[in-house]
């Protein structure tokens, strides 16, 4: 019996664990990215076109965007956390559910009651290899981070600029893009860092998956399924790559934020990059080490003897990699190159070099270190008699983007 | 729940990447089928040198007398300048009388102009009355510069920090002068000028002006130019003073305002969405920037932001790129962004950063123009070839010796003054009379109308290339040929229109009234290559 849909309850037994489960993050963001997104029409007006001509929406005279004739800011500023917001929300009222787990005999018993398409999934005990129960990992979230951190920025350094025009008579303006900008990253970063539960369960053939966000539970989980503390986290070679990926996402958050607000060191578009692979690697530390994270787990499965060389590297992995490389030398070529004499670009360029060295460094250790031996770089070396492909591989990524950076500039 | 098969995890995984691929495969066929066979087959007859055959022989281009031409023209340009924004008159056909100064919207653009060309025949003349009087008209102009900025302003120079500049202005006292009872009107674009005095005691209340705003950035690109222009080319004291003044104005504006233009409409001190920031091209930055610390060379965070712009926000390799379908639609303000590149050819002393200047625009903007026979963008590549170390494979002779065939058609034809009057002939030259390979419409045309009005596919496009569409010109007909100056009608500027539309059936009932324009349509260009040395006047 696998996702059949039934409103009736099955197979309740004494032992069974509750679950009330609401995605409370995604509620209070989809809200919060909703009301800004009507706050943003209301005060900013809908108007497109130029005004005196026919166009479309209403004036209200706080400005046009893009170009003469444009659009209000809000569509610029609103309509996605709007569009964002609405689709949370439904989200939110479809994924909203009681899961039961209840467990027999013979098998588990896994009920999620929602409005929508309540399912009933029956697993045979003796089939299960491993059940695993982790609130861990930023799964496919993590490309929130790519939509609404560049935004949240960018509206920021338009919004900070417009308070106190001399000519302006309100800040209605910069109050709204600012309120908006700071919207958008905060109910990214809650959406990121509030923890989606999974109880996993894998067999020889499947591997059945329920996700929840619990606000009340009856019961224990695992206690349920006897799972224990999974204390990889705490391990020495995990707890200095957190240190490890800490240090680089607080770095690029600090030196993409100078080049954001007063145009120094970075570049715009290095900046956007930096600022968003930077909290992303500060997300996935937290994710990692905070207390408020775990990963239990009880496998039959004999125990990996497989030696993991390389950090498992995700999309954003390749893209911020990519790009901070490219970016950069790209930066550091045309800025010594059309260096000008004078002590503060000497002084930009000299601490963008030394930025940019400790950032190819840096992408070279994460990509081609294993986790195991930070303390030692030349462990892989003795490790392994021939380079593995997965480290040529990363090394000959490295080395396209920096010729690539190399001819562009050239 | 989320179930899944261990076994068809691989091919789940191909099909989700499938899934997710397709629309992204699909836009890019899409926009490949656009920009990388519709564009380039609509467009690369104009990447083609024009046939040197149409050229009046060099032997028979008398400098000499384009000079004399240039010289009435800039005698003539005096009359148009009564508020000291070049406008365009109107005059009895009997007495010759001035009877009317038109309005416009665009009298920064239209002024600049004719004071850039004016600023380069001032820097080719010699020592002597004439040069004197050339000195007077662009002061003039520059007093309309000033003006432009310090009426929404409220005063010169930093203290009235601003990005608002008018499209024209009028004083107080024009207020019951029929020609300019317009900008008195209401009207979205019309304000009161700022009482300066509000601001600093050194301000001036221009409360009763009348000015025009919701300027847009060909006209900005325009007043940029010109500051350009009389920063480098005119090293007299008192021009060099507002120049300075407007520039710092400028700079602190735009750093104040995240390079928003401020002049809404609807409401002051709020973005009108002149905006020079992405998704616009961001040239002006590094023109401003660079003008900046000319004006100001001990101030080094101006130095440091315009290296910035240059290498950091990487426009060195971008400044500036007019592709393929800019060179059919929008061609109008295309030719405006053009005076943001002479100013960047005139300003920047790095020999590395103008041979870039130079590249980019051969690469990404001006093989696009190379058929088209535009005399100033034709100049614009002699300037930036003069002043780049670069080699380039387009023979500049035969670019010259365009210029000069499109020049040479001012005194064929007799069109000096520039006006309605065609040289008596009241009509311009149309294509049919002179043949049939002058009215040959590109064939490409017709097969992907065709293509978009009758495939599924090509229907996809209505939307883009419709006749209501975003770029509707690009299916709109053009001939084959370029038109030369002698089809097109007198106007303000006629190197802002795509030659490849005009037909030249333009006849003119000059009986009661004559149009006459400014010569900036000639000046421009003619002084552009006297002062790059590619025509010397014995």
């Amino acid at each position: 019996m696998e996702n059949r849909i039934t409103y009736r309850k099955r197979g309740v037994s004494e032992h069974y664990t509750q679950i009330l489960s609401i995605p409370w993050s995604y509620l209070i963001t989809g809200l919060t990215f909703l009301i800004i997104g009507i706050l943003d029409f209301k005060f900013l007006g809908n108007h497109i076109g130029h005004p005196g001509e026919s166009g479309f929406g209403e004036r209200i005279g706080q400005g046009t965007a893009v170009f003469l004739g444009g659009l209000s800011f809000a569509w610029t500023t609103g309509l996605a956390p709007l569009i964002v917001g609405g689709i949370m929300i439904a989200y939110c009222i479809y994924a909203t559910k009681f899961v039961t787990l209840t467990p027999t005999a013979n098998s588990y018993i896994i009920q999620e009651q929602r409005i929508l398409f309540p399912l009933i999934t029956e697993i045979d005990r003796s089939k299960i290899r491993t059940t695993k129960y982790t609130n861990r990992g930023l799964k496919l979230r993590h490309l929130w981070i790519l939509l609404f951190i560049p935004m949240g920025i960018r509206i920021l350094q338009y919004g900070f600029p417009l308070f106190n025009e001399h000519l302006a008579e309100d800040n209605i303006l910069p109050i709204m893009l600012v309120l908006t900008g700071f919207v958008d990253i905060l109910g990214t970063v809650l959406t990121l860092i509030v923890p989606t539960h999974t109880l996993s369960f894998q067999t020889d053939l499947k591997l059945y998956e329920v996700n929840f966000l619990p606000v009340y539970r009856k019961g224990d989980i695992n206690r349920t399924f006897e799972l224990t503390r999974n204390e990889a986290s705490v391990k020495d070679g995990r707890r200095r790559d957190s240190i490890f990926r800490l240090i680089a996402g607080i770095g690029l958050i600090i030196v993409s934020s100078i080049g954001l607000s007063v145009e120094y060191l970075w570049g715009t578009d290095l900046s956007m990059v930096g600022i968003s692979y930077g909290i992303y690697l500060v997300l996935h530390v937290v994710q990692n080490d905070s207390k408020l994270y775990f990963q239990n787990s009880i496998t039959t499965l004999p125990e990996s003897t497989e030696y993991r060389q390389f950090r498992k590297i995700s999309f954003i992995d390749v893209a911020g990699l990519g790009l901070l490389m490219y970016l950069s030398t790209l930066e550091f070529i045309w800025g010594w190159t059309y260096i000008s004499s004078n002590w503060l670009t000497i002084l930009d360029m000299i601490l963008a070099t030394l930025i940019w060295l400790g950032v190819l460094i840096w992408i070279f250790l994460y990509l081609t270190v294993p986790l195991q031996d930070l303390k030692n770089i030349n462990a892989i070396l003795k490790r392994n008699t021939s380079i593995p492909w997965k480290f040529g591989l990363r090394i000959g990524g490295m080395v396209v983007m920096m010729i690539f950076a190399i001819i562009i500039a050239f | 729940m989320r179930i899944q098969k261990h076994k068809n995890k691989i091919l789940k995984k191909i099909m989700v990447t499938t899934v997710i691929l397709l629309p992204i495969a699909f836009g890019g066929v899409y926009l490949g089928v656009y920009f990388g066979i519709m564009i380039p087959e609509l467009t690369s007859f104009m990447e083609v040198p024009p046939n040197t055959d149409d050229f009046e022989p060099l032997v028979n281009i008398n400098i000499s007398r384009l000079e004399e031409i240039g010289a009435e023209f800039e005698l003539l340009q005096d009359e148009h300048l009564p508020l000291n924004i070049s406008q365009t008159i109107t005059r009895d056909a009997n007495t010759g009388e001035v009877i009317l100064f038109h309005g416009t919207d665009n009298g920064v653009l239209h002024t600049i102009e004719n004071l850039v060309a004016s600023c380069f025949r001032y820097a080719t003349l010699p020592e002597g009355s004439e040069k004197q009087i050339s000195l007077a008209l662009i002061r003039k102009m520059t007093d309309a510069m000033r003006l432009f900025i310090e009426v929404p302003n409220g005063g010169l120079g930093p203290k009235f920090s601003g990005t608002k500049v008018a499209r024209f202005y009028a004083p107080p006292d024009r207020w019951n002068d029929g020609n300019y009872t317009w900008i008195f009107d209401e009207y979205y674009r019309h304000f009161n000028g700022t009482d300066g005095t509000l601001i600093d005691d050194s301000g001036t209340d221009y409360s009763q002006w009348r000015m025009r705003l919701y300027t847009s950035k060909d006209e900005l690109a325009g007043y940029f130019g010109a500051l350009a222009a009389l920063l480098t080319l005119v090293p007299e004291p008192d021009i060099q003073e507002i120049t300075r003044l407007i520039i710092l104005q400028l700079m602190e504006g735009m750093l104040s305002s995240y390079w928003l233009g401020m002049g809404d409409a609807d409401a002051p001190g709020k973005p009108d969405g002149v905006h020079f920031q992405v998704p616009s091209g961001i040239v002006w930055k590094l023109l401003l920037t660079k003008m900046a610390t000319i004006v100001d060379p001990d101030n080094v965070r101006y130095k440091q932001l315009h290296h910035y712009y240059l290498a950091k926000e990487r426009k060195v390799n971008n400044a500036m790129a007019v592709g393929g379908t800019d060179s059919i639609d929008n061609y109008y303000s295309h030719y405006f962004n053009s005076f943001v590149l002479l100013g960047l050819f005139l300003v920047e002393d790095d020999q590395g950063v103008l041979n870039a200047f130079f590249k980019n625009f051969h690469e990404k903007t001006y093989t696009n123009y190379r058929g088209h026979r535009n005399a100033m963008l034709n100049a614009l590549y002699l300037a930036g070839a003069a002043k780049s170390t670069r080699t380039t494979h387009f023979d500049l002779e035969s670019i010259t010796w365009d210029v000069l065939d499109q020049l040479w058609r001012f005194s064929e034809r007799g069109l000096i003054p520039f006006d309605t009057t065609i040289g008596g002939e009241n009509e311009t030259i149309t294509r049919t009379s002179k043949g049939s390979e002058w009215t040959a419409i590109d064939p490409n045309i017709a097969k992907w109308k065709n293509f978009v009005d009758n495939t599924w596919f090509g229907g996809l496009y209505k939307w883009l290339v419709g006749p209501e569409g975003l770029q509707d010109a690009v299916l709109e007909d053009r001939f084959l040929k370029p038109a030369t100056v002698d089809m097109m009608r007198p106007k303000e500027t006629i190197w802002n229109q795509n030659p490849y539309r005009e037909t030249g059936e333009h006849v003119y009932n000059t009986t009661v009234t004559i149009r006459q324009y400014a010569g900036a349509s000639f000046t421009l260009p003619y002084y552009i290559l006297r002062y790059f040395g590619y025509v010397e006047v014995i």
